[in-house]
């Protein structure tokens, strides 16, 4: 019989709606599952047992766990924002999209490590405990929605809330072997969340398969998402030189296998240059340095040693740009994005692209030179960041040392369902993302 | 260096205006580092227009979402 904590979120709450599973004991046994978990990954900031005397509303997610990164407000809660001893204000109670989950009956059972405010994607946090990979303990989960991918991969929840500025859902989802979305812009409401870079972050969801990603997104974007789709009609866009030049041979060749897989599906595979795209990262990392100075400036004025030194320098970096330099950033965006659908998606209906470079690399090699292997996952992200189109990680084999390798799938502005049916089709069709990491089955 | 002026002297002076201290070295550091970034990011904004404005990126996601 499979454990209860590696049911889909579909037959949770399937089993909770038709009274086979009473939502207190699901909520007491993730919690307990989650606690084992943490104590070996420091996936959790905090695990919250729900009270058993109030009952979870009726509604597509009735009794299913789940457990967000500590960047939203809840119940008047502040976010740690993986710095403890940071205090932001926020003015809304609590975040809108953990309103929607748990207006349709989820049930929050804590909130998820994650790298120091959002501004890395390896998952090292000295202050709360370097999340580790599920897959392999000595390995970094990447980030910055380090906790959630962790958790969701090891079972201690069936879906997470993270956010993406960059890469932050999709990267640690590729490196724990989890399936992660990074909605268009604005399709999720961020309001309640402390941000990054508001122009480019994005709220969505993990879990093990894109049909329970589906059915969390739908509830937290307030729309409907159908998974039908014919894949005889699809174009599946590659370009093979980008993917060479940044990913390893290992990535590289799992990618041929999936785009493969598409093909026998029934996809048409095109060609597409997504070079042109990229010249847009200097812009998207100048968003970034002045949005997020623009949150953390006056702490950083007044108590600076409360940042890690490495966030503290990427803060100071910032200074570098000036505010005509944001508003051209931002004037960029809109070109970016046209060139992005008058290119590649004019020719395709989805793109596939690497989600990192290679496997999670080792937590010794990695604390190092987190700049740099942040930088080198982030790239292969942050185009789709910058023009706000939704992307999709999902797992497409592993490496030599048995670590999880993913791929995007990304698609035009508000095509969550196409991408995430042909992320569904892909999984249909192979089984990557039904494999457990052994040290937690 | 670009035409405009980005060593560490100027990154300091920004930096206090701002009420953040810097030392020199650390400004000089940052500054180079910051540099290769400010330099591609100014002739990715020389291909600008002036009518290439601030809402256009909301312009064509709305207009996108028209068309899904």
């Amino acid at each position: 019989m499979t454990e209860l904590w590696w049911l889909s979120v579909e037959e949770l709450a399937r089993a909770v709606r038709s009274g086979e599973l009473a939502p207190a004991d699901v909520a007491g046994t993730f919690v307990e599952r989650a606690r084992e978990v943490d104590a070996a990954l420091s996936c959790f900031v905090r695990v919250d047992a729900p009270s058993a005397d109030v009952a979870p509303p009726a509604g597509p997610l009735h009794g299913v766990p789940y457990a967000y990164k500590d960047v939203f407000a809840r119940d008047g809660r502040r976010p740690t924002v993986g710095v403890p001893d940071l205090q932001l204000p926020l003015r809304a109670p609590s975040a809108d999209v953990l309103d929607l989950l748990d207006g349709a009956g989820a049930v929050a059972i804590g909130a998820l490590n994650l790298d120091p405010i959002a501004y890395a994607a390896t998952g090292l946090n000295a202050d709360v405990g370097d999340a580790r990979n599920p897959w392999n303990p000595e390995r970094i989960t990447g980030g910055s929605s380090s906790g959630a991918a962790a958790a969701v991969a090891a079972g201690a929840i069936p879906f997470a809330v993270g956010t993406d500025a960059g890469g932050s859902i999709r990267i640690p989802a590729a490196f724990c072997g989890v399936t992660g979305l990074k909605p268009t812009y604005g399709a999720v409401s961020a309001r309640g969340a402390v941000p990054l870079t508001f122009s480019q972050d994005t709220v969505g969801v993990l879990a093990r398969s894109a049909r329970d990603v589906a059915l969390v997104t739908a509830v937290a974007a307030e729309t409907e998402l159908s998974l039908e789709i014919d894949l005889g009609n699809l174009r599946v866009g590659v370009d093979r030189s980008f993917v060479e030049q940044r990913a390893s041979a290992n990535v590289a060749r799992a990618l041929d296998d999936a785009v493969a897989v598409l093909a026998g599906l029934g996809a048409t595979v095109v060609e597409v240059q997504l070079d042109r795209l990229n010249r847009f990262d200097v812009a998207a990392t100048v968003t970034t340095w002045a949005e997020a100075l623009a949150v953390h400036e006056r702490t950083l004025a007044a108590n600076p040693d409360v940042y890690p030194p490495v966030v503290r320098g990427r803060l100071e970096l910032a200074l570098a740009a000036h505010g005509a330099d944001h508003v051209n950033a931002l004037r960029l965006r809109g070109r970016a994005l046209r060139e992005l659908l008058g290119g590649p998606f004019a020719v395709a209906d989805v793109l596939v692209a690497p989600t990192t470079a290679r496997a999670a690399p080792p937590i010794a090699s990695v604390a190092a030179d987190a700049t740099n292997v942040s930088l080198e996952q982030l790239r292969l992200n942050r185009p789709f960041n910058f023009t706000g189109v939704p992307s999709v990680s999902l797992p497409m084999g592993f490496d030599g040392d048995g670590l999880p390798l993913g791929f995007q799938l990304a698609g035009r502005p508000w095509s969550e369902a196409t991408v995430l049916a042909t992320a569904a089709a892909y999984q249909a069709a192979t089984d990557w993302d039904l494999r457990r990491p052994p040290l937690f089955r | 260096m670009s035409g405009r002026r980005r060593d560490g002297a100027w990154l300091e002076a920004v930096a206090r205006s701002r009420g953040i201290e810097l030392s020199p070295a650390r400004a000089d550091e940052l500054a180079a580092a910051a540099e290769p970034i400010l330099k591609a990011f100014d002739e990715l904004v020389a291909e600008l227009t002036v009518d290439d404005d601030l809402d256009d990126f909301r312009r064509v996601l709305a207009s996108e979402r028209r068309r899904a």
